[in-house]
């Protein structure tokens, strides 16, 4: 079967140079992975510029390069709530007020912050929910990484799928997280690398962001100016998005998933975990430029996408067919590979972390050696990738990859917010309070999606709407549940809670090593941004 | 964690500096023997953007000289 692009030997060789080149790491990290600590947690040795890559990379992955650009043909520079409101307060805010918990916590996953938090049952519930849904998600990212390949490269669905499974396998086998968050900074810099030369072509041929944006529908390059009613692309306004999207769902996200604030946990100090999410926001505000900028591009240069037998989808593997040649092609073809790669491997290793302290040591073998759960996480690893692979075959018979990563996201992410919320800011909050909280948001957002007669008019909108009643649902269950059951003594909540424990200080520190400093810059640059491009 | 018996974590500055040196060095001469173009621009890409990698390889291999730092002193706690 031919695919889109002609590969040619020097593209199979910088492909090729890749996979060599990520188990190598690999099979460097085995002898700095001893321990559980250096295997789960990195030997929480790292430095912030890694976590902090790493941190934002880790989302990058199969889903965003590719649906991002063809969101940005689609609809326009109103996707980028998706970065900007949807991820940088949040990211901020987990910086600055939850990191300083988390850490002081020394809490190996985020359910196990929950168990020390509240108790057993609510890490239970939150260990086998992420459980679950990460090997869905992983699955789907190996999905939608075969359909790609298949349709750029002509390969085989079945062959692409194993093959990079296996790899990815190796090196998170001898590597853990370490190999993991290494990948995802070198897939970061490949895909700035490998999809940067489209932005500028781009730019440089339409007269900069102005001509480009004379060259699309003219609404096309607004993030706000539609959002006054819900008649725009994403079917919602300003309220959903700023509340929805921005404080619930990307709140829920990255102050909550692991898969992202495992990243943070790596970091070498509280300091260096607290800039971790601080300087990603400080890249994710430019990410737009290797997706949605590019979908714009596509628009621009093939005008009738998505239209005559053209999917959206193609918007960024066709400018590089069509502005690449040979060489520049293996290095687009590795950039992408990487994200996927990259995306399954950060699963794994969060899914392994979870199942290893959070299943396994909690309910099945509570006091194996260290080495023991070393073994168990490899071999967690090994039955992951297996699952997720089946799963690949399943996320085949739904429509769209995004949504349905959307749907799930919204079940189970968004009360574990809510428990969080309460839990950290509001210490009367107590151990069946954080439960019921978890469990009626989760119970609620089924029913919210399945049982309500509510009609909207894109599934975005639902999301985001579904994302605030579930949150303020599960809110109002915990806080209810809290005040009539017994609260925690200060003495348990010690370093956990806000309220209980002082933030610490960087008073002594020169500003551009201040958390505070660096937040406030960030912000700043957020707010701009939103106003140049409103 | 007693650090004299831990080797000092592989330096990923290095690492990135040997991939993104390699494919620079690679892209860039492919440009320069083959003068490959696309259709639709008219400037030889792969040389300039593999000239473009090798700085960013090189880049990382300069910072990779300095071995990195396993503590830094900012970072005791001041609570």
């Amino acid at each position: 079967m031919q695919g889109l692009f002609h590969v040619s030997a020097i593209d199979y060789v910088i492909i090729l140079a890749y996979f060599v080149f990520v188990l190598m790491v690999g099979w460097l990290l085995r002898k700095y992975t001893r321990t559980g600590e250096d295997f789960f947690l990195s030997g929480r040795s790292l430095p912030a510029w890694i976590t902090g890559i790493a941190f934002m990379s880790a989302n990058l992955g199969s889903q965003e390069v590719l649906g991002m650009s063809a969101g940005g043909a689609e609809y326009g520079m109103i996707e980028t709530h998706f970065y900007w409101i949807g991820a940088i307060p949040a990211m901020i805010f987990m910086g600055l007020y939850m990191m300083p918990f988390y850490w002081a916590s020394r809490a190996r996953s985020v359910p196990e912050y929950l168990k020390l938090r509240f108790n057993e049952a609510t890490r239970g519930v939150n260990a086998f929910s992420f459980a679950v849904m990460t090997v869905l998600v992983s699955g789907i990212g190996l999905y939608s990484m075969g359909i790609v390949l298949q349709a750029l490269l002509g390969w085989s669905l079945v062959v692409s799928i194993i093959v990079s499974a296996v790899v990815v396998l190796a090196y998170v086998f001898l590597g853990g997280l370490t190999s993991s968050i290494f990948t995802e900074v070198t897939q970061f810099f490949l895909i700035c690398l490998g999809i940067l030369p489209l932005t500028i072509i781009g730019l440089v041929k339409f007269g900069g962001w102005h001509g480009l944006v004379s060259h699309i529908p003219h609404n096309y390059g607004h993030v706000w100016a539609d959002l006054g009613t819900a008649h725009n692309a994403l079917g919602t306004n300003w309220f959903a998005v700023v509340f929805g999207l921005g404080f619930v769902m990307g709140f829920a996200y990255w102050t909550t998933d692991f898969l992202v604030v495992q990243r943070t946990f790596a970091a070498r100090s509280m300091r260096a975990a607290q800039v971790t999410p601080i300087y990603a926001s400080f890249i994710k505000v430019f990410v737009p430029l290797v997706d949605i900028v590019v979908g714009l591009v596509a628009l621009a240069v093939f005008p009738h996408i998505g239209h005559d037998g053209t999917s959206y989808n193609m918007a960024l593997p066709m400018l590089m067919a069509k502005y690449y040649s040979t060489g520049m092609i293996g290095l687009g073809i590795t950039a992408l590979l990487a994200s996927f790669m990259t995306g399954m491997a950060g699963n794994i290793t969060a899914f392994t972390t979870v199942w290893t302290y959070d299943i396994y040591q909690a309910y099945i073998n509570k006091k194996a050696s260290d080495r023991h759960y070393v073994w168990m996480g490899r071999l967690a690893m090994t039955v992951g990738m297996i699952l997720s692979i089946f799963t690949a075959f399943i996320a085949g018979s739904f429509p769209s990859i995004m949504d349905y990563m959307q749907t799930l996201f919204s079940f189970f992410s968004v009360p574990i917010f809510a428990t969080f919320l309460l839990g950290m800011f509001w210490k009367r909050t107590t151990a069946w309070g954080g439960f019921s909280s978890l469990v009626s948001g989760i119970i609620f957002a089924c029913i919210f999606y399945w049982a309500l007669p509510f009609h909207f008019a894109t599934p975005n909108a639902k999301t985001f709407w579904q994302s605030f009643w579930v949150w303020v649902v599960a809110t109002a269950i915990g806080i209810l549940v809290s005040l009539f059951t017994k609260p925690k003594t200060d003495e348990e909540l010690k370093g956990i809670v806000y309220g209980v424990q002082k933030y610490p200080s960087y008073k002594h520190l020169r500003w551009y090593k201040r958390p505070g400093y660096l937040a406030c810059i960030s912000l700043a640059l957020f707010v701009a941004l939103d106003i140049i491009f409103w | 964690m007693n650090d004299s018996e831990k080797p000092a974590m592989l330096d990923l500055r290095r690492l990135l500096g040997i991939i993104f040196t390699f494919y620079g060095l690679l892209l860039g001469i492919y440009g320069l023997v083959t003068a490959h173009q696309p259709r639709a621009i008219s400037f030889n890409l792969n040389l300039w953007w593999g000239i473009l990698m090798l700085i960013v390889g090189i880049l990382f291999l300069v910072f990779s000289i300095k071995p990195p730092r396993t503590w830094d002193p900012d970072d005791d706690e001041h609570i």
